[in-house]
């Protein structure tokens, strides 16, 4: 095309090097990355590889301690985000980064407002403006409306509204679909296909290869904070990018036992639940009965936020149910202590591994043993076992795998998927008869996915009555057995997972579409 | 690496601060020389100031080691100095009733009697805190002002000894007063009960599953929930012990040099109990020097009042000062400069 | 009667508004100060003992703030550049102005007790013309002094500003989501420190407002005002109208035990205790009606 060489990059970054002083990671070495002009590129590597570092350092929000960036053929020293902002560059987080309690419309120009006289802010120019912008660039979406109603794909919109209103045209996507549905990842595409047309570059970070391969013009790969592959997307196939990622040859498939054993004795009963939210005026969880055998995994697919919290947490005793019942093996533990459901065998995987599913300021035998520090394996009258305690994080480090140079290391400074091994290795060791687990793969890698689904599977064999929750389709379809559709804290569905069973038939439940005829079909049950 | 950090922001608080004292002094006096040489040599130049030192770290201690544990459960326990003179309150009341008891039980009858008001007091911000969310921080404080003037009633009215001259109760039977060990200091034998007390605390903040449970729970409650600890009863519970040796602080140091209650003798304890705990890093064994560095700066100013012109007020400046550094973690700025600049090249 | 106890109301509530407004733009910034009580005395005894010197109002009450906000500024120093514990950094500056007041009184004035500055200018109280003559309503709209009338003014200006102008957004956003902030390059730092600074400006306003009308200083005279005041902050939702309702009943509870102290023979120490009781159950009231569990 006969363009010369020093335009022939939108975005060029050359031997990055970065370093955190508070845990002394050398997150970044020599990492590279380089982007044409009204592209999609797409940026992979493991949990760990520097891929939201590289970007934070684009954006101005972390500081580079070497190499060098050019824009539009120009060295650029990036000083702060919104230095970044005025030379087109903006991102969007993998934690969106919005204020709940603000409007959309508050949130678009937050930072760059419109005033008028004596300094006042004009709510209506404001709004106007992001309506303007929304119908310009096809995301549509109500500006009065407060973020905290919104679902995450209208929250991601607002996102994009937020760089485009700054007039971005390098955008950078820090895994974005992982919290979307698949309805919602579609009109995602939609709309990055529709920015690239209109000339924007687009980074886009993803651990999913198959969306990678379907959306990007190109790949880079970061291993370890240095880029060890770049090239074009249709030269490169989803096992070539995952050996560069991982520096070793993995198998993608994953071994799954779907209807293999034959479950017969149903573990847990749930009847008629119905849990209110903590305020105790909005019903969440409206009269949900299902039971799993020994033997089962039950997936429950579903929108987040239509009960499955909510749920999840007044099986376990988190939370108290309004009305209905649990069993644990024809235990009532319908109104007990979170102790009491553990010591009756059921173990519970939260999403929130870092809030709730662990003490990051405590060592790895302090974690290990939070459930039962108690019990007479790890105490004596009123005293732990210090040395028992040991021995015990010891071997499940070894048996789950754990990298890490010392048991007392504090669980914080671990990667995501390290952290999750010691959660499962704490709660698969207590050898409950139920398991509940939620969304066991956010934000892990290839392979820490692939080390909790084969231990899954293991339980699973053992007789284990798991319950998976997650909104990842595709981990639904693949590992459960049985499969219900939650919507508006209602089950509309309820699925054997065979062969005909698809993505598209499911996410039509959980949009709520075939509501109304279920109600109908139910009424005329009874 | 952390510990020698540490340690090293604790030496260089104690540097600050003390530099700072001399600086007031020097500011203030006629005769600086003098007056710092006091204020530095005084506590230890005869036997009677260096036990006074010592009587005072008693009450330091134990409010300390009150701070530590609330600290521990992540809460705060703002109301340590309403706890301590309640707490002091209801045992010297006791211990006035039991005339007639023999001295040993009398006094652990009055020791658990305090252990149990000043507890009880904080215990009801810790269940406020665990049923209803209300900032312990703030309510331990609230209840804690109007405790004092609530003892600051009784002193003057119903539990007034009429011979005092001042807001005092009457002096309870001699046989009850701890006995001194290093005469004609205040020096008595309460500093042995207290140490055996932090020992005791030390070791099951370590080793035993309430303290377990107690740091867990202070780190993450969400997760210490979710692990099934019973998190409402060891926040009640860390608090009830909190408050129990403040009590005990504010009764030992009646028992051991006072005899009788007295309006407002308490009064900072409670605040620096407080400092005590944060140079001590919440570690209750630390709180030891901890508590003998904070009675050495008060003696000192006292010494040096007495011998030149300053005045002993100095000593609150230079304690405020050792608040202010404390938890400063850019105050290493230096040393990690240093490193970040070996990282580069 | 009544009217008499509204106006001691909203001069009582006064102090307890200034510093509480104060306190509500460190909240909004997401770092509560609880230095409130320290600044407010801090600016108590400087503006007296200044204004005693100089004769001059003005300049006592200069002289008053600029401590408090110095303290302040140091406060946000120590908690912001220097990684301090903010709960702490806070007790000491309560600690220190402690200390500092007596210190100051004893070299100074060469006395521990009440201080009496009989040299300064009288702040007097302000007659609204024809309002004035209002039978009932004359007494409660009437005769404040500057400082009260300036309350509930500053009370409306900070109305206006949090909720409709760009610094009142870029605040909000700093105190709910700091990292979001940072990311569309609101900085976080200059916010805070700017919340410290007004909150040193506020309180020491408080602190004005206690010890001028009265030409008196005495050690602790806030006697828990900054403690109140939080509360009031707290209660106010980050709302100035909130924060204004919170401290009003903050200020009829001292009112009320004025009025008893004077009308009755109960012990005043027991009297005092009413505004801390008040306090105590208005906090806990609240928290059980907002129902959040502890998390
Ligand atoms: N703010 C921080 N402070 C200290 N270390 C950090 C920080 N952010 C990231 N790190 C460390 O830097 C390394 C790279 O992290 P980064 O978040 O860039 O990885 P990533 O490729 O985005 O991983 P993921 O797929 O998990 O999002 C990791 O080892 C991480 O622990
Ligand atoms: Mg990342």
């Amino acid at each position: 095309m006969g363009v010369i060489a020093t335009s022939k990059y939108i975005l060029e970054m050359l031997k990055i090097r970065k370093r955190y002083e508070v845990n002394d990671v050398l997150a970044l070495n020599d990492a590279e990355i380089r982007v044409k002009q009204g592209t999609i590129h797409a940026l992979v590597g493991e949990n760990g590889a520097g891929k939201t570092t590289l970007m934070k350092i684009l954006c101005g929000i972390e500081k580079k301690d070497a190499g060098e960036i050019w824009l539009n053929g120009d060295k650029v020293d990036i000083r702060n985000p919104r230095h970044s902002f005025s030379l087109g560059i903006g991102m969007v987080h993998q934690h969106f980064r919005l204020i709940d309690d603000f409007t959309v419309a508050e949130n678009v120009v937050l930072g760059v407002e419109i005033t008028r006289k004596f300094g006042f802010i004009s709510l209506r120019d404001v709004i106007l403006a992001v309506k303007r912008l929304s119908k310009d660039s096809g995301l549509m979406i109500e500006p009065s409306l407060k973020v905290r109603e919104l679902s995450m794909g209208q929250r991601q919109k607002v996102e994009i509204l937020k760089l485009l209103y700054r007039g971005a045209d390098i955008i950078v996507l820090d895994e974005p679909t992982s919290v979307l549905t698949e309805q919602e990842i579609t009109d995602l595409f939609n709309a990055v296909r529709r920015l690239k047309a209109q000339g924007k570059t687009i980074i886009f970070i993803s651990h999913k290869l198959k969306e990678v391969m379907e959306i990007s013009d190109e790949i880079t790969v970061l291993r370890k904070g240095k880029t060890v592959q770049t090239g074009k997307t249709e030269e490169l196939n989803e096992k070539e990018i995952a050996y560069a990622m991982v520096g070793e040859e993995i198998p993608l498939e994953i071994k799954t036992s779907k209807g293999l054993s034959m479950p017969k004795r149903a573990i847990l009963h749930v009847r008629d639940l119905h849990v209110k939210d903590r305020r105790g005026l909005v019903e969440e969880v409206r009269g949900i009965s299902f039971d799993v055998k020994a033997g089962e995994i039950l997936g429950i697919a579903g929108v987040a936020g239509n009960g499955q919290k909510e749920l999840v947490e007044a099986l376990f005793g988190i939370r108290k149910a309004s009305s209905g019942s649990v069993f644990i093996d024809g235990k009532d533990v319908t109104s007990s202590s979170i102790r009491v459901h553990r010591e009756n065998g059921m173990a519970y995987i939260p999403d929130d591994r870092i809030g709730e599913g662990s003490c990051p300021t405590s060592s790895i035998v302090e974690n290990i043993i939070a459930d039962r520090y108690y019990k007479p394996v790890l105490s004596n009258r009123s005293w732990i076992d210090i040395s028992a305690a040991r021995r015990m994080a010891g071997t499940l480090v070894k048996e789950y795998d754990v990298r890490t140079s010392s048991i007392y290391s504090t669980i914080g400074m671990l990667s995501g998927g390290n952290i999750q091994k010691i959660i499962i290795a704490r709660e698969f060791s207590s050898n409950p008869k139920v398991l509940i687990i939620c969304e066991p793969t956010w934000g892990l890698d290839i392979r820490s996915t692939k080390f909790v689904y084969d231990r899954l599977m293991e339980m699973k064999i053992n007789r284990k009555a798991i319950l998976l929750i997650s909104s990842n389709l595709d981990e639904i379809l693949d590992l459960s057995d049985r499969i219900l559709v939650i919507y508006e804290g209602e089950i509309v569905a309820d699925f054997n997972n065979t062969a005909v069973l698809t993505k598209a038939v499911i996410g039509e439940y959980m949009m709520g579409l075939h509501l109304k005829t279920l109600r109908r079909e139910k009424s005329t049950t009874l | 690496m952390k510990k020698l950090e540490e340690s090293m922001r604790v030496l260089i608080t104690i540097i600050i601060a003390l530099m700072i004292g001399v600086l007031a002094i020097t500011l203030t006096s006629k005769e600086p020389g003098i007056a710092i040489k006091y204020f530095f040599t005084g506590p230890f130049s005869s036997a009677y100031f260096f036990g006074n030192m010592l009587a005072a770290s008693i009450p330091l201690m134990l409010t300390g080691l009150a701070t530590s544990i609330a600290f521990s459960a992540s809460a705060f326990n703002l109301g340590l100095e309403g706890q301590v003179y309640f707490g002091a309150l209801c045992g010297t009341y006791v211990a006035y009733e039991l005339n007639a008891v023999p001295p040993i039980i009398a006094i652990i009858v009055v020791l658990a009697v305090s252990f149990a008001a000043g507890g009880g007091i904080a215990a009801i911000s810790g269940y406020l805190k665990s049923k209803w969310n209300v900032d312990e921080l703030i309510s331990s404080l609230l209840v804690s002002y109007t405790l004092i003037y609530i003892v600051d009633f009784f002193l003057e009215g119903p539990f007034k000894d009429p011979a005092a001259g001042l807001a005092a109760s009457p002096y309870f039977n001699k046989k009850f007063v701890l006995p001194k060990i290093l005469l004609p200091s205040d020096l008595h034998i309460g500093i042995f009960i207290v140490l055996a007390i932090i020992i005791l605390f030390s070791i099951i903040m370590k080793r035993n599953k309430f303290g377990y449970e107690v740091r867990i729970t202070g780190k993450n409650f969400r997760f210490a929930k979710y692990a099934g600890i019973p998190v409402k009863k060891v926040v009640i519970m860390a608090m009830f012990f909190s408050g129990g040796i403040a009590g005990l602080a504010g009764m030992i140091d009646i028992l051991g040099i006072h005899g009788r209650m007295i309006r407002g003798y308490s009064a900072g304890y409670g605040w620096n109990g407080i400092a005590v705990a944060l140079i001590a890093r919440n570690n209750p064994l630390l709180v030891i020097p901890a508590a003998i560095f904070f009675a050495f700066l008060q003696s000192g100013a006292n010494v040096s009042a007495l011998f030149s012109d300053v005045t002993p007020e100095v000593a609150r400046i230079i304690q405020a000062a050792v608040f202010y550094l404390v938890t400063a973690e850019g105050l290493l700025f230096f040393l990690k400069k240093k490193r970040m600049e070996k990282g580069q090249t | 009667m009544i009217s008499n106890f509204i106006h001691t109301t909203l001069v009582m509530t006064t102090p307890i508004l200034l510093a509480a407004l104060g306190g509500m733009f460190t909240d909004l910034s997401g770092m509560l100060n609880i230095g409130l009580e320290g600044m407010m005395l801090a600016s108590a005894f400087t503006s007296i003992f200044v204004a005693n010197a100089t004769s001059s109002l003005l300049i006592g009450i200069l002289a008053g703030l600029c401590l408090s906000t110095t303290l302040a500024a140091i406060m946000a120093y120590f908690s912001l550049s220097l990684r301090a514990n903010v709960f702490v950094v806070g007790l000491a500056t309560n600690l220190f102005a402690n200390g500092l007041t007596v210190f100051l009184g004893v070299s100074l004035c060469k006395s521990k007790g009440t201080l009496l500055f009989l040299n300064a200018p009288k702040l007097s109280n302000i007659q609204i013309p024809f309002v004035k003559d209002i039978p009932f309503l004359g007494k409660i709209l009437s005769g404040y002094n500057a400082l009260d009338y300036s309350a509930i003014i500053l009370t409306i200006i900070c109305y206006l500003v949090i909720f409709h102008t760009p610094y009142g957004y870029h605040l909000r956003a700093v105190g709910k989501d700091p990292r979001t902030a940072i990311s569309v390059g609101i900085s976080v730092y200059k916010h805070r420190f700017l919340a410290f600074v007004l909150s040193g400006l506020f309180a020491g306003l408080g602190g004005v407002a206690l010890s001028l009308p009265l030409k008196i200083f005495v050690g602790g005279m806030t006697n828990g005002r900054g403690w109140i005041a939080l509360v009031a902050v707290v209660l106010g939702q980050g709302n100035p109208f909130g924060v204004f309702i919170a401290s009003l009943i903050f200020g009829a509870s001292s009112a009320f035990s004025n009025m008893l102290q004077a009308l009755t023979d109960i012990s005043p120490k027991l009297l005092l205790t009413i505004p801390f009781v008040i306090t105590l159950i208005a906090m806990t009231v609240y928290a059980i009606r907002s129902k959040k569990t502890y998390e």
